[in-house]
């Protein structure tokens, strides 16, 4: 479903993700939301993706 | 079109949830860049992002010729730092790039300094060469030299 709906709405489609429960569903959702986001608007995806918070902890900590 | 989702064995452990949230969508944003009709913007963009373990683990996994794109640009001097990320690019990647460009990977694999990351992607040529006309797919590549029976042979083995 998300899928389809990420070829139409792909901002949508990852507001929607973010909003699921933590764990493996929510991850593989975002993963699939930015990877169909990319394929047809990188630009934007790339720009999403770089909005999301870096957590605490994280292993995302920038290396510079 | 296709790389949509993970499909791997990506894990992201006992992160953050916000780090688990990027984590997830940076492997995706990879995954579908590797599939942009234009690599070397897709490069661009994957080596914008914010360096770190999770954006060079997702670069790595992807065997697509974005990814070789990605990986070429991750010589000295560019936007991504020698080290162990350009050797998990090039170990990922290496086999299809080999398949799908043989003696662009042999040129490249020439402008490597010696160590693992040049003996992979060698190796990787190497073996296509084994497979192959060697004769006709190499003639004349600086890498390998012609020998006394008419024959190439590698000219860094």
């Amino acid at each position: 479903m998300l899928t389809t709906w990420s070829q139409t709405d792909a901002p949508g489609a990852a507001a929607y993700a973010l909003t699921l429960p933590a764990g493996q569903d929510r991850n593989q959702a975002l993963s699939g939301v930015a990877g169909q986001w990319a394929q047809m608007d990188a630009e934007a995806a790339a720009a999403w993706v770089k909005s999301l918070p870096t957590g605490p902890g994280s292993a995302m900590r920038s290396a510079t | 079109m296709g790389g949509q989702g993970c499909g791997c064995s990506h894990r992201v452990g006992q992160e953050s949830a916000e780090g688990n949230n990027k984590k997830a969508a940076l492997h995706g944003l990879v995954g579908g860049l590797a599939y942009h009709s234009d690599p070397s913007r897709a490069a661009e963009l994957a080596l914008s992002l914010s360096a770190g373990p999770a954006r060079d683990q997702a670069i790595g996994e992807r065997r697509r010729p974005g990814a070789t794109e990605i990986c070429k640009r991750q010589s000295p001097g560019a936007a991504m730092p020698d080290g162990q990320a350009k050797q998990n690019a090039l170990n990922s990647i290496s086999w299809q790039w080999v398949q799908d460009d043989p003696k662009a990977a042999a040129d490249y694999a020439q402008t490597l300094p010696p160590g693992a990351a040049q003996n992979n992607l060698l190796n990787s040529v190497a073996n296509l060469w084994a497979q192959t006309d060697r004769n006709q797919l190499w003639s004349g590549h600086p890498i390998f030299r012609p020998v006394r029976d008419g024959t190439t042979r590698c000219s860094m083995c």
